[in-house]
C-alpha cells in the first residue's frame, strides 16, 4: 500500500473528505500505522490507523469507514507526536522531512523527569570525571618535583691535576638512579687547582662558595682543598666550552661567548658567569656533585 | 554559541542519532549492559595510555618499571589495578552482553551484522587480556604467555608460524615482549574501536531489539528514548562498576610476582581466571596426545566461535521467546555450565601452589638480614656480597638457588617451626625461638623461594643501616 501525502481521504461511499497531511511510524515496528488528514466538514485534522484503509489509488486513499465512525476519528494533537529523522524511516515511503511523524510517549514529554535525569546522569559523570583526574594528574607529575638527589662523584685524581691556575677537562662516567633504572652519561667537568688569590677571588662570592636545597644549606665549598670545579656547560645554550691557553680565556664554540679563568663573562651573549659546583677531596681522590643550572637566564638556578 | 555550532555542524540530527534512539516497550535494567561496557573501554584506553608514561617494553626494565608504578609514582597503584580489575570485569561483562543477546533472541534478522561484530570484539577483548597478561614480565605473565603459545603452536598447519610470529623467533624473550605490547596498545586497540564503532552503528541501523514478545502497538506505546531515562540507568551502574573497580584496586591491587626467569621450572603457570577453562579442558585424558591437544586447544574452541559467528545465518526461527527454542538454551546451558564447570575445577584442583608475592618477599628478606639473622649460618652468592660485602658461612646450607626446589609455603612453615621434623639432621634453631611471628614466617618463606633474592639500591643503606652496619 503506498500512501502519497497530499492525497484525498475517501470514505467508504467514496466522498472527499480532505487531504493527507501526515504520516506516522512506529519506530517500534518500522512501519508506518496512522495517518492524519485534514477534515474539511469539521476543519480539524484526525488521526485514522492504517488497518482502516481499505485501497490506496492515484485518485485517493479509501478508508472502510462510513460517515458516523469517520466522526468519531481522534482528533490529531500535535504535542502527542514528533517529526522523525528519513534514515529511520523505511526508503519506500514517499514522504518528506516534517510530514513523517512518530508517536511520543508521555514519559518523553514530562520536562521536569527528563530534565532531572539529565541533570543526574551529568552529576554521575562528573563524580567519575573528578574522581579520577586528581590521580591521574599526581600520577602524571610525580617524577617532575622530586628534588634534586646530592651525589658524591668520583671523577678523577687529584695528583694528576698538573700546575696551579691552569684549567683541566676531566672526563668522568655519571651513574644516576632515573625512575626504575640506572643510567650511565659519560660527562665532563673544568677543574682548576687554584693559587691562594684564585680561590679567596672565587670563594669571596657567596653564589659560588654555598649550596642550598629548598633553602636548606647542605654544602659549603672550602678553600683549603685548592679546587674550583666549573660545570662543563656554557650558561648561554649549554654548549660545551674549552680552555684557550694563548689568551687564557674559556671559549665556548657555539655562540663565541668568552669567559676569563675566574668564570666571568667577557664578551658573547652569556647571560652569567660559568657555574663553580660543589666540590671536596676525600684522600686523593676529587669528589663533585654534579648539578646542573637552568642555561640562558642570569640567575643560578638549579635544575638537576 | 550554540547557534554557531549548530549552523555548522546540524547538531539537532547528531542529537537524534546518538541520543534518541527509541527503545521498544521502554528502558530497562536489563539493558545496562552496552553502556557498561563502552565505559570499561575508555575506562582501559585511559588508564592504558597513562600507563604507557611509565612502562618499559624491554625485558630488561619491564617488571622495574611496573614495580615503579605500583610502588613510587604517586597513584599508580590504583591506575594499574582500575586497567587489571577493568580487564577481568571486561571479560566477565562481554559474557553476560552476549549471553543476554542469545536469550533474547536479539541477534536475528535484521540484527545478523551487530551479532557478528559483537563476536568479533569478544575474541578481540579476549586477545587484549592474553596480549596484557605478559606485560609486567614476572614469573606468572612469563609462564602463562610460553603455555598459551606453544597451544597455539598445535593447531594444524599455520600453528607453528603463529607461535613463531608471537615469539618473534624460537624464544619467548626480548622480541616477544615487544610484540606483545605492540599488538596489546595499537594493533588491538585499533581494530577493537572501529569495531565497536561499525557495532553501534549496524545497532543504531537496526534498533534496539526490545522485549522478546509483546504486541508491537503496546511496545510502541510504552517506548523510551535512549536519552535521559536509559543514559540515567546505564549511568548508575556505570557507577557501581566504578566504585567495585576503585575498591578493588585499593583492597586487592594486582600482584607484581618475581620477575621473569625462564630458569626457574618450579613455576607453576596459571593463566588468568577466563583462560583457566581452556587450561582445564586440556587436562581432560581425551585430549592428552599430540592429536587430542589439537582438538582441545585449537580444533574445540575453533568450532565453537564458528559456531557464534554462524549461528545468526543458520538459526532462522524467528521465534525469539527463549521458552519457545528449547534447542538453543539447552546448548547454551550445556556450553555455558561446561565452561563454568572446567573453570571451577580447575581453581578447586589447583595443586597448592606458590605464586611469590614480590611484597612479602622484600619482607622476607629484611627478616633475614636482621632480624632472624639467619646469614649468620647461611649464604646467598650476590645479595650477600652485596648487603655484607662478602658470602656468608656455610654452617648452613646455601640458599643462593633455594627457589628451585620446589618447596611449597606448607614445608616452609614447617620447617621453621620446628626443623627436624622436615630435615632430620637440621640443626637450625625454631622460628619460635629467633622470636618470629607467624607472618614473618610467611614472609621468609616467600624470600627464600623468590628466585631473585636482590635488594633495591634505595634501600641498601637503610636495610645496612637496621643490621647495625
Amino acid at each position: 500500500m503506498e500512501i502519497v501525502l497530499n492525497s484525498q481521504i475517501l470514505d467508504k461511499t467514496g466522498n472527499a473528505l480532505g487531504p493527507v497531511t501526515n504520516l506516522v511510524v512506529s519506530q517500534s515496528s518500522r512501519q508506518e500505522t496512522h495517518l492524519i488528514f485534514y477534515c474539511k466538514k469539521d476543519k480539524a485534522e484526525h488521526l485514522v490507523s492504517l488497518e482502516h484503509v481499505e485501497e490506496a489509488t492515484p485518485d485517493g486513499v479509501r478508508l472502510k469507514l462510513g460517515p458516523e465512525e469517520i466522526e468519531r476519528l481522534p482528533f490529531y494533537v500535535p504535542e502527542e507526536y514528533k517529526e522523525i529523522d528519513l534514515f529511520e524511516v523505511d526508503p519506500e515511503l514517499r514522504a518528506y522531512k516534517g510530514k513523517v511523524l512518530t508517536f511520543l510517549p508521555a514519559s518523553e514529554r514530562d520536562i521536569g523527569r527528563r530534565k532531572f535525569m539529565a541533570v543526574a546522569s551529568g552529576g554521575i559523570m562528573a563524580i567519575i570525571a573528578a574522581a579520577m583526574a586528581f590521580p591521574m594528574v599526581k600520577f602524571l607529575i610525580y617524577p617532575m618535583y622530586q628534588g634534586f638527589i646530592n651525589v658524591w662523584v668520583k671523577i678523577g685524581k687529584f695528583g694528576t691535576l698538573a700546575s696551579e691556575n691552569t684549567p683541566q677537562l676531566m672526563k668522568f662516567v655519571k651513574v644516576s638512579k632515573q625512575a626504575y633504572m640506572t643510567d650511565t652519561v659519560d660527562k665532563s667537568l673544568w677543574v682548576i687547582k687554584g693559587s691562594k688569590e684564585f680561590l679567596e677571588m672565587i670563594y669571596a662570592d657567596e653564589q659560588n662558595r654555598v649550596f642550598q636545597n629548598e633553602g636548606k644549606i647542605f654544602w659549603e665549598n672550602k678553600q683549603e682543598n685548592q679546587l674550583v670545579v666549573y660545570s662543563g656547560k656554557c650558561t648561554h645554550l649549554g654548549c660545551p666550552f674549552r680552555w684557550d691557553e694563548a689568551t687564557k680565556t674559556f671559549h665556548c664554540p657555539c655562540h663565541n661567548s668568552v669567559f676569563k679563568l675566574n668564570g666571568e663573562v667577557v664578551s658573547g651573549p652569556a647571560p652569567r658567569r660559568l657555574d663553580v659546583l660543589p666540590v671536596k677531596i676525600e684522600g686523593d681522590e676529587i669528589l663533585v656533585i654534579d648539578a646542573e643550572y637552568r642555561a640562558g637566564i642570569k640567575p643560578k638556578e638549579r635544575i638537576a | 554559541m550554540k547557534t554557531w555550532l549548530e549552523d555548522r555542524l546540524n547538531l539537532k540530527v547528531l542529537k537524534e542519532l546518538i541520543l534518541l534512539e527509541p527503545i521498544p516497550g521502554g528502558a530497562k535494567i536489563a539493558y545496562v549492559f552496552g553502556s557498561m561496557l563502552l565505559f570499561l573501554l575508555i575506562l582501559q584506553i585511559l588508564t592504558g595510555i597513562f600507563l604507557m608514561f611509565y612502562y618499559a617494553p624491554t625485558v630488561d626494565h619491564a617488571w622495574d618499571s611496573i614495580r615503579y608504578i605500583m610502588e613510587d609514582v604517586d597513584f599508580g597503584w590504583m591506575i594499574r589495578g582500575i586497567h587489571h580489575w577493568a580487564s577481568s570485569a571486561m571479560v566477565l561483562l562481554v559474557v553476560v552482553h552476549l549471553l543476554q543477546v542469545f536469550i533474547w533472541g536479539a541477534y536475528k534478522k535484521p540484527r545478523e551484522l551487530v551479532w557478528l561484530m559483537g563476536v568479533f570484539l569478544l575474541v578481540m577483548v579476549l586477545a587484549m587480556g592474553f596480549t596484557g597478561y605478559l606485560l609486567p614480565w614476572d614469573q606468572k605473565a612469563y609462564w602463562a604467555s610460553v603455555v598459551g603459545m606453544e597451544m597455539a603452536g598445535v593447531a594444524p598447519g599455520i600453528g607453528e608460524f603463529i607461535t613463531k610470529f608471537l615469539k618473534g623467533g624460537d624464544i619467548a624473550g626480548v622480541l616477544t615482549l615487544n610484540r606483545f605490547y605492540v599488538i596489546h596498545v595499537w594493533m588491538i586497540p585499533f581494530f577493537l574501536v572501529s569495531f565497536v564503532g561499525m557495532h553501534l552503528f549496524f545497532f543504531r541501523n537496526a534498533g534496539p531489539a526490545g522485549p522478546y514478545e509483546g504486541d508491537p502497538k503496546e511496545l510502541e506505546k510504552k517506548k523510551e528514548f535512549f536519552y535521559p531515562k536509559q543514559i540515567f540507568i546505564d549511568l548508575m551502574a556505570v557507577l557501581i562498576l566504578f566504585l567495585i573497580l576503585v575498591l578493588l584496586s585499593v583492597f586487592k591491587p594486582p600482584e607484581l610476582w618475581s620477575k621473569a626467569n625462564p630458569a626457574v621450572s618450579a613455576f607453576n603457570p596459571e593463566p588468568e581466571w577466563y583462560f583457566l577453562f581452556l587450561f582445564q579442558l586440556l587436562k581432560l585424558p581425551v585430549f592428552a596426545g599430540g592429536i587430542g591437544e589439537m582438538i582441545g586447544a585449537v580444533l574445540l574452541p575453533g568450532a565453537f566461535l564458528l559456531l557464534l559467528i554462524l549461528l545468526p545465518f543458520f538459526d532462522r526461527n524467528p521465534s525469539r521467546n527463549p521458552f519457545k527454542r528449547p534447542a538453543a538454551m539447552g546448548v547454551m546451558v550445556l556450553v555455558m555450565g561446561g565452561i563454568i564447570g572446567l573453570t571451577t575445577l580447575s581453581i578447586a584442583t589447583a595443586p597448592p601452589s606458590f605464586p611469590l608475592s614480590h611484597k612479602l618477599a622484600q619482607k622476607g628478606l629484611e627478616i633475614y638480614y636482621v632480624k632472624g639473622q639467619c646469614y649468620t649460618c647461611h649464604a646467598i652468592a650476590k645479595l650477600d656480597e652485596k648487603v655484607l660485602g662478602a658470602t656468608g658461612p656455610d654452617i648452613g646450607p646455601a640458599l643462593t638457588d633455594e627457589s628451585d626446589r620446589g618447596r611449597t609455603l606448607d614445608w616452609l612453615m614447617k620447617h621453621f617451626k620446628d626443623p627436624p621434623s622436615m630435615t632430620p639432621d637440621s640443626v637450625m634453631p625454631p622460628a619460635e625461638a629467633l622470636g618470629l611471628t607467624e607472618e614473618e614466617m610467611v614472609a621468609l618463606s616467600h624470600f627464600v623461594s623468590d628466585p631473585i633474592k636482590d635488594v633495591p639500591d634505595r634501600e641498601l643503606p637503610e636495610l645496612r643501616k637496621k643490621m647495625g652496619l
